[in-house]
């Protein structure tokens, strides 16, 4: 029986019939291939409050709800709904428990710090695709935020480990959906590793809440068990140091500060600019925020980045290094006083790696 | 005729390419540059997805943003090899 309700074409019989019966009607794979894609890109160009308004079509959230989806190694269109809130059994697999759990830390964490409701902050329902495959004859060494669900590769290797197996990646791409709702931060230049940062700032913070680690106890490693062996996908307390010779990877290319920033061009082969190089610096600007604060990263620090994450004003579209800078200042001056060891903190963060 | 395809993004971010020889006319290169084009800033809203750019290494000015799922499967054996090497 089709479980899937979102789309239930997707599930009502096994791939290799409906590939049968395409055949038979004359429709070809990537004819149905392109109309999916379309459709998801027409989606991921939406605004937000019309996504939301799309994705919902259901009444507002008030508490946790979460979907997980199998891809079955596959491109999405043959996703099937493997496991919803409420089903008191999980699915056997690993991946699914994984982003289950993670997904509920997610959740609980802005719920209880900043009594936000979900990704919308209305309940939006938490979307997840696991065993994703953007092509039949690749593993998808890769987890993403598609603009309204989630999207994690097995990518099983003798390097590497599932998508699903940091809390923290999790958290990141979850805060990717937050940001789109909240700055909306621009996915290009510094407003674009701002986006990257601040999923990095509150996929650790998550972890850290949930194991209760302090910020001068936690190793500020994003991605450590997603890379087998002691490498980590991003150093936020040591940017540029997370891997070395990584059979796959390489060496880790993130500058820490200003002075070391990389002048990418803003194109699809350089990752619009770097997003995810320059990303390292405004991680160390929190890295040090938090540590000069001491105690629990998400109490001070977090509150700080997440108020300045909401403010539109300070932080626009197009925000760049000084512009967060100057937004999580004043947040630290409002919540902590003009003068407060939190606003030191902040304006130390900012200072070492050269952006004010 | 001596292909480059390059990968940037994902969670990782990490830039990788990987080259290949195939044996394409000029046809069969301009259809699958035509069939597997990215729309301009189609998928800047995907965050940390997978960017992919196509390139014909004896012309410089051939590089093309291409959406990976549009490359139709008679040349799946060519970006398997592709994707194997990229580094």
């Amino acid at each position: 029986m089709c479980t899937n309700e979102r789309y239930p074409f997707h599930c009502i019989m096994p791939p290799y019939m409906s590939d049968k019966l395409d055949q038979v009607l004359g429709i070809d794979t990537e004819t149905k291939d392109k109309q999916m894609r379309s459709k998801r890109m027409e989606l991921a160009t939406m605004k937000p409050a019309t996504r939301s308004f799309t994705l919902a079509g259901a009444p507002v959230n008030k508490k946790l709800y979460r979907e997980v989806y199998d891809a079955h190694e596959s491109p999405m269109d043959i996703g099937e709904l493997i496991w919803k809130e409420g089903q008191k059994k999980l699915p056997a697999l690993k991946d699914a428990k994984n982003v289950i759990s993670a997904a509920g830390h997610v959740w609980n964490f802005y719920k209880k710090l900043f009594n936000r409701n979900s990704i919308d902050n209305k309940g939006m329902a938490i979307l997840q695709n696991i065993r994703y495959r953007e092509k039949k004859i690749m593993p998808y060494f890769n987890a993403m935020w598609d603009g309204e669900q989630m999207f994690y590769g097995t990518g099983k290797s003798k390097f590497t480990n599932s998508f699903t197996s940091d809390l923290d990646i999790i958290g990141h791409e979850l805060t990717h959906g937050v940001i789109d709702f909240e700055a909306a931060l621009n996915y290009e230049n510094q407003s674009g590793a701002l986006n990257e940062s601040f999923s990095d700032v509150f996929g650790i913070l998550i972890k850290q809440w949930v194991n209760k680690t302090s910020a001068r106890k936690s190793d500020w490693l994003i991605g450590k068990n997603i890379l087998i062996g002691k490498n980590a996908l991003r150093s936020m307390k040591a940017p540029g140091t997370a891997y070395k010779n990584d059979p796959i990877f390489g060496d880790d290319p993130q500058p820490a500060v200003m002075a070391d920033f990389e002048h990418m061009p803003n194109t699809e082969d350089d990752d619009y600019g770097g997003v995810h190089y320059n990303s390292g610096i405004s991680n160390h600007a929190f890295y040090i925020t938090a540590f000069e604060i001491n105690g629990n990263a998400w109490e001070k620090a977090g509150a700080i980045w997440y108020a300045a994450l909401q403010d539109k004003q300070l932080l626009k579209k197009n925000a760049n290094f000084k512009a967060a800078a100057n937004a999580t200042l004043k947040k630290a001056r409002a919540l902590f006083g003009q003068g407060s060891l939190a606003e030191k903190a902040v304006n130390k963060g900012w200072k070492e790696t050269g952006v004010i | 005729m001596k292909i480059k395809l390059i990968q940037s993004g994902g969670i990782a971010g990490k830039k990788m390419s990987a080259s290949a020889n195939h044996k394409f006319t000029k046809e069969q290169w301009d259809d699958l540059i035509a069939v597997s084009k990215k729309a301009a800033s189609s998928t800047r809203s995907i965050k940390d997805g997978f960017n992919y750019v196509l390139e014909n290494e004896e012309d410089e000015n051939s590089k093309t943003a291409i959406d990976i799922q549009a490359i139709p499967e008679k040349y799946d054996k060519l970006f398997k090899k592709l994707f194997d090497k990229l580094k």
